[in-house]
């Protein structure tokens, strides 16, 4: 499979390296249609970018042609004959170089902002650029522009079309290959986590700060290479060449294409690039006006009814013949072995502890696992908590209980780091979290679901219980790009490792759905698969049982001490199914208007006056 | 199903840049250009002429013999001597390109996206050559083919719209009606070894350029020319200037600036603007505070109508200076007489129907026009907002004409530029600003007309000329 | 200075009466709508033909240029929009730029790229205060733009339908569970937020005194920003945005008038947007209103 990609991307590179300059040669290429081709790679190439940063990303540009111009001007200033005349590939390298760091500035915002917000900021930002900083006569070479050589071998220069065309592609192949390893590596998919949604990525150890600008930055890079290849083809820029509706056109592809797909991106390029030419070679000039007409409905139109781009209407075809699968597969087993619980919660198997993960030290014994003094937290006027306390002990399950609006699941993100409390204190294994963020104390061993499933929902089951891993995805950002050193090797464990839960859990036929596709229940146990993927040392849960049939609590009570005496984990949850909390817990905490209410073992506190007042109501029978 | 998607992105991307919206109005708004254009100009010296050597004149890279000193005023001319030697520019095998027993092949770069709707598409434009093939069978029996590829106003498009004109093997390819396009282009015919003639451009950027020629006054030229304008007509009054926030713009201010300096024109205020602004009054404010008398508006003729107009709403009215286009002072309307506008253009006034006057010097070559219009594209408007710039065209076509008939029956590239260099000025109408090539062989033009707004009987508002062609006029 | 401050309620005023209709159409339907600025100047046209050619009163023009720009963003939600409920907002966004396109040709069709003329709603000249001569027409468009801004808010916050156009932004299922008429909802912002474009362009073309199509194309980013400013969920912040966006950039224009460098306004306004986001991630206006957390 590996070896197959592999020989796939040679074989392209021979390909790509060859046919062209040979076309060209024999006449089958002109250089006006080579120049076309060019053309359709670059914006090719800035698909890509895009692609990566709005499609895996979710982060909104709108202003990305710039980030081209940033790299066109860059790689002629550096290979400029009247400039600094350094070798094509110094130049290409310089523009990336420049467009990462400019899309790293252009990031920093996005740490902020979101949707829209963020949408007009890109605009402004690239209007601004073209009408400041794209003038300076340094940058953009005043009236005269600048030009950019085509590239020499030995002393031959490549100035016919075709044989840049070759080079064009070459660099191509290459970003589509970073571009592979990317969304094969934890980089992608902490990307679309990130997308999806950033608590979740942060509760699975995704420094959220950190990762999106690194998607700005790497979807920076491959702009600059994009602006560089543009300029280049063209072999002159000017401070005219990088308006900011040139961007829009960018988007259009993006979408069009399909955001997240490569392929749909591509597909959408090249069409954008070559056949407007074909229009007017079949039906002349005078088509002129009318094929804007026509263009615009027909935009429209395709938007309207694949708002997935091309890619969707791909994937269509493909799901519906999935779901048929699924479908018929879900109707033999209905017919074959009658299931009466459809959500029962599979044993789970001992995870063995992830390699790659530090060994965390232990807490001092006497002190709990898990110490939260006096969190208080506000929102405006209202306080949500107040002054909250409570120990979990290793090896114990914990329950939290308490009306609608008690500030439950506030304390949990307040524990979690995903809240950063007024006062009060988080203590893990004996160490002061309180300041570490939402990912920090991830990896620092804290898990935990949500009440809303936290999983990628978009994203596979696979592709989950791997995001799931990040903590101990141990490879740097070099390696997953390059796939060089032991990014290889980690995934494969990864994978592996995806692979056993995915069998522990009966989910194999699952394994390319999308988790949005599972009922709840799946979606359940999946979450829960994925928390404890990586052994970590407190499982906080947020009412794993909602949404469940009262049978498969049962069967919950009966998995949940598993993960207590099997797995060795301890538990922290939060529950409104009161059997299961007498059943499964060994204390239990009562939360009560944002305070503590009460604490002990389950039997005495549901017995208490006040917290059968607060909470429970009339004659709860046992 | 996804061939139904082939559909939209298919025409969707034949707007490429057509979509832009910023560009509908200004720049690519019509063609061949707002901004301002010159037409193939062929020599006769009249108006006057000074034997001070411009401001513009560039280092000369291949000037070899003596160098004329261009006659004071009159109105023949002694042919100028051959100043170099014969062009070896084109090897054999590239000298007959385009040119064969029956045809040239001629290729324009414009903007023509929304050509069609403006009445001036690629057959509005055609006129000459057809004429000259209908009714003289060509030059030397060599019917002339225009064909026009369009560039958007956009350089990269330029360059694409030049690659498709060379895969029609022109002889000489022709354009840059507009600043933006014509350095690309430039620097493509280099690498490509065409044959290009080119229109209004800077001469920043033209350096080594062996293949690029024009015969029309440079960027840096207008800015001299409207700076003397100002001098010869208000040297004692405060000058503003609201010029476009562009480097391609921004050779004409430098030039401006260095002549007003020589000349001791008082400049008080200047200010820039940004392409399509739409709203100007802050910087009609600012003229009006400083006092300026006198304004330069160095910006395309969408932007010079909204500033006059707006001007005239926050009661300021000075004198206006700017490119001189119909469609400027017919827009204006009324507004373009008080005072009337004033402005320098590489191309002598038109005005359907009116022959006396200012037009009597080429009062038959503008009947010809209307004629040929008349016969090969009755349903063209020449009296309208694209008029003038039809007829710049169909003079450069005349222009070019000539010269190829010149060239004699054995032309080629190589004879070609030979014509261009030592081309002798005749009797041809309208005046045309001379064609110089000794003081540098890629550039030939150096004279410009003053014109100034003026109300036709017809009732439009259109230029009447005060000084055609002239290289300095103080 | 006075004259800028002039200057810049002017120009902010125009801006606001474009942010107006962007923030609309955000609310009703998160997210940005490009062919803002080119429906109303579709409207210009309606109005043109009738007022200049056909010689009817300058309300009756106006009046169906409204109603004609109202019908094309209802017809654009009906066919395109409305399609699109579960798409991103992007490729809504993208839907937009392609009814931009299609405005722009049909422009560019029928009534080719000449320059063309609209006299003003309030004849008469204006009166000139610190140096500037503010015309009726600015005061009239700065008068509308709040009545309208103020007149919609109410509506948004008051009445039941109101209610339910605030609702379906934040989401669209639920509300058809609670029996908003999601179908109406939905028309009505974006044929509300065409019909303020077309107002905004009516009290524009005065002051700019010509136009084309996609001649508002600046005035429209100016209006993108005067919406962020002032929050791009408050009616009445799009035109305090308005406001502040026509002073700063006046002001710039002031201060950076001697300077060389280009492009000083725009980096400027760039400025503005990057410090109050920063400040107030919600905008000036909105901003003022909630300090929940966005989950």
């Amino acid at each position: 499979m590996k070896r197959s990609r592999t020989l796939t991307m040679i074989a392209l590179l021979v390909v790509f390296a060859a046919v062209p300059p040979l076309a060209g040669r024999a006449g089958f290429l002109t250089d006006y249609w080579a120049l076309l081709m060019g053309l359709a790679v670059c914006y090719a190439a800035a698909g890509l970018s895009l692609n990566l940063l709005m499609g895996y990303a979710g982060q909104i540009s709108l202003g990305h042609f710039a980030l081209l111009g940033v790299g066109a001007f860059t790689s002629g200033i550096l290979s400029g004959a009247n400039r600094l005349g350094l070798p094509f590939i110094v130049a290409i390298l310089g523009a990336a170089v420049m467009g990462g760091l400019i899309a790293f500035l252009i990031g920093l915002p996005a740490l902020r902002l979101r949707g829209l917000y963020l949408a007009v900021v890109t605009i402004a930002l690239s209007y601004a650029a073209e009408q400041s900083v794209f003038r300076s006569s340094f940058i953009s070479g005043g009236s005269s522009g600048m030009e950019l050589p085509r590239p020499m071998i030995g002393s031959f220069v490549l100035t016919r079309n075709a044989d840049f065309l070759a080079v064009m592609l070459v660099l191509l192949l290459v970003l589509w290959a970073v571009d592979v390893n990317v969304t094969r590596s934890k980089l992608g998919r902490a990307f679309q986590a990130i997308r999806t949604n950033e608590a979740v990525a942060a509760s699975f150890g995704v420094d959220v700060t950190r990762y999106k600008l690194l998607a700005f930055v790497i979807s920076g890079a491959f702009a600059g290479v994009a602006g560089a290849m543009y300029g280049h083809l063209y072999q002159f820029v000017n401070s005219e060449s990088f308006g900011y509706q040139k961007s829009l056109l960018l988007v259009i592809i993006v979408v069009l294409g399909g955001l997240g797909s490569r392929s749909g991106v591509s597909t959408a390029a090249v069409f954008y690039a070559l056949f407007p030419v074909a229009m007017i070679k079949a039906f002349g000039t005078g088509f002129h006006g009318t094929d804007l007409i026509v263009g615009s409905l027909l935009l429209m139109y395709t938007i309207a009814r694949y708002p997935g781009g091309l890619a969707e209407s791909m994937r269509e075809g493909r799901e519906k013949r999935a779901v048929k699968a699924v479908r018929k597969a879900a109707q033999a087993e209905a017919q074959g072995a009658p299931s009466d619980e459809p959500d029962v919660m599979p044993r789970l198997p001992e995870m063995p502890r992830p390699s790659g993960l530090a060994a965390r030290k232990a807490e001092p014994p006497g002190t709990p696992l898990l110490s939260v003094r006096d969190v208080s937290v506000s929102f405006g006027g209202l306080k949500a908590v107040d002054r909250a306390s409570l120990d979990v002990s290793r090896g114990k399950i914990v329950g939290l209980i308490g009306p609608n609006g008690a500030g439950k699941t506030t304390l949990f993100n307040a524990i979690s780091g995903l809240i950063r409390p007024d006062a009060g204190s988080v203590h893990l294994l004996g160490q002061d979290i309180s300041r570490l963020p939402a990912h920090a104390r991830a990896m620092a061993g804290m898990g935990r679901t949500f009440q809303l499933i936290g999983l990628a929902k978009d994203l596979s089951v696979t592709q989950n219980l791997l995001l799931a891993q990040h903590v101990v995805a141990g490879y740097g950002v070099a390696s997953a790009l390059t796939r060089i050193g032991k990014a290889a090797k980690i995934e494969g464990e990864l994978e592996q490792r995806a692979s056993d839960a995915l069998e522990a859990l009966g989910f194999e036929r699952f394994a390319n759905t999308p988790v949005k596709n599972l009922s709840h229940g799946q979606q359940r146990i999946v979450e829960l698969g994925c928390v404890l993927l990586t052994a970590p040392e407190l499982v906080m849960l947020d009412e794993p049982s909602a949404g469940m049939a009262p049978g498969a609590a049962e069967n919950l009570a009966v998995r949940l001490r598993d993960v207590r005496d099997e797995l060795g984990r301890t538990v922290l949850l939060i529950e409104h199914n009161i059997p299961l909390v007498l059943d499964v817990c060994d204390e239990l905490y009562v939360l009560s208007s944002g305070e503590m209410l009460a604490h002990g073992a389950p039997e005495e506190v549901v017995h208490r006056a006040d917290v059968i007042d607060a909470y429970l109501g009339e004659a709860v029978s046992v | 199903m996804g061939v139904l998607l082939v559909i939209p992105l298919v025409a969707l991307s034949a707007c490429s840049g057509a979509r832009n919206p910023k560009g509908a109005t200004g720049e690519t708004a019509f063609t061949p250009s707002i901004e301002a254009t010159t037409p193939v100009a062929a020599g006769e010296i009249g108006g006057e002429a000074s034997a001070t050597p411009t401001i513009t004149g560039a280092p000369s890279g291949k000037v070899t013999g003596s160098r004329s000193s261009a006659p004071t005023g009159g109105s023949g001319t002694a042919p100028s001597p051959k100043l170099y030697p014969p062009s070896t520019l084109f090897t054999a095998s590239e000298d007959r390109i385009g040119i064969t027993k029956d045809q040239i092949t001629l290729c324009y770069h414009l903007a023509l996206t929304y050509g069609s709707a403006f009445q001036t598409g690629a057959d509005d434009m055609n006129v000459y050559y057809t004429a000259i093939n209908e009714e003289k069978g060509g030059v030397y029996g060599r019917k002339i083919v225009a064909t026009y590829e369009n560039d958007n106003y956009d350089p990269q498009t330029a360059v694409q719209a030049a690659t498709a004109c060379k895969a029609k093997n022109p002889f000489l390819l022709l354009g840059g009606f507009g600043m933006d396009q014509v350095p690309a282009v430039r620097n493509w015919a280099e690498q490509n070894h065409q044959l290009y003639l080119h229109t209004l451009a800077t001469v920043n950027g033209s350096e080594g350029k062996k293949y690029s020629f024009t015969q029309s006054a440079t960027v840096e030229k207008f800015g001299e020319m409207f700076a003397e304008l100002a001098v010869k007509k208000h040297a004692k009054q405060k000058i503003g200037i609201i010029k476009r926030n562009s480097p391609n713009w921004e050779p004409g201010v430098t030039a401006f600036k260095a002549a007003a300096k020589k000349y001791g024109l008082q400049i008080v205020a200047e200010r820039a603007v940004q392409a399509s602004q739409a709203n100007y009054t802050q910087e009609i404010l600012d003229m009006k505070k400083a006092g300026a008398q006198v304004v330069w508006a160095w910006d395309n003729a969408m932007a010079s109508i909204e500033i006059v107009r707006q001007a005239k709403a926050q009661l300021y009215s000075p004198v206006w200076m700017m490119f001189p286009f119909n469609m400027v002072s017919q827009t204006a309307g009324d507004d373009a007489l008080n005072p009337p506008l004033e402005g320098v253009a590489a191309w002598p006034a038109f005005s359907k129907g009116d022959y006396t006057g200012s037009f009597a010097s080429y009062a038959d070559a503008i009947k010809e026009f209307e004629r040929q219009y008349a016969k090969y594209r009755s349903g063209t408007d020449i009296s309208g907002i694209s008029g003038d710039l039809l007829f710049m065209k169909w003079m450069g076509d005349k222009y070019l004409v000539d010269q190829l008939m010149d060239c004699g029956p054995d032309c080629t590239r190589n004879r070609l530029i030979d014509t261009w260099h030592s081309y002798t000025p005749k009797k041809i109408q309208p005046s045309p600003c001379q064609i110089d090539f000794s003081r540098h062989p890629n550039r030939g033009g150096y004279q410009l007309s003053i014109m100034e707004a003026w109300k036709s009987p017809s009732g439009k508002v259109n230029w009447a000329n005060k000084t055609i062609c002239a290289e300095h006029i103080i | 200075m006075g004259q800028t401050l002039i200057l810049g309620l002017i120009a902010g005023g125009i801006y606001g009466l474009f942010a107006l209709g962007i923030v609309l159409v955000y609310r009703g339907s998160g997210t940005l709508n490009f062919a803002q600025g080119e429906i109303g100047t579709m409207g210009l046209f309606v109005a043109f033909m009738l007022v200049e050619r056909a010689h009817l009163p300058w309300l009756a023009g106006a009046a169906v240029a409204i109603a004609a720009a109202a019908a094309v963003g209802i017809a654009f939600e009906r066919l395109i929009v409305r399609l699109m409920l579960n798409a991103t907002r992007v490729a809504v966004a993208v839907g937009s730029v392609g009814l931009l396109m299609f405005l722009l040709a049909v422009e560019l069709k029928i009534f080719s790229a000449s320059p063309r003329t609209l006299r003003a709603p309030i004849g008469g000249v204006g009166k000139e205060i610190l140096g500037v001569v503010v015309s009726p027409t600015h005061v009239l468009s700065l008068v509308v733009t709040v009545v309208v801004a103020l007149g919609l808010a109410w509506m948004l916050k008051k009445t039941d339908f109101g209610l339910g156009v605030l609702a379906a932004a934040q989401d669209p299922v639920a509300v058809r569970l609670v029996g908003v008429p999601l179908a109406r909802v939905s028309a009505f912002v974006w044929g509300a937020g065409a019909a303020v474009s077309a107002l905004a362009a009516l009290l524009v073309e005065p002051t700019v005194s010509v136009f084309t199509p996609g001649f508002a194309s600046e005035l429209f980013l100016r209006g993108l920003a005067a919406a962020v400013v002032g929050g791009l969920t408050s009616l009445p912040g799009a035109f305090v945005g308005g406001l502040v966006v026509g002073v700063v950039e006046a002001g710039a224009g002031r201060v950076f008038a001697a300077s060389s460098l280009p492009g000083l306004k725009s980096l400027t306004v760039l400025v503005l947007i990057l410090a109050v986001l920063l400040v107030r991630p919600r905008g000036l206006v909105a901003g003022l209103k909630s300090k929940e957390e966005a989950a």
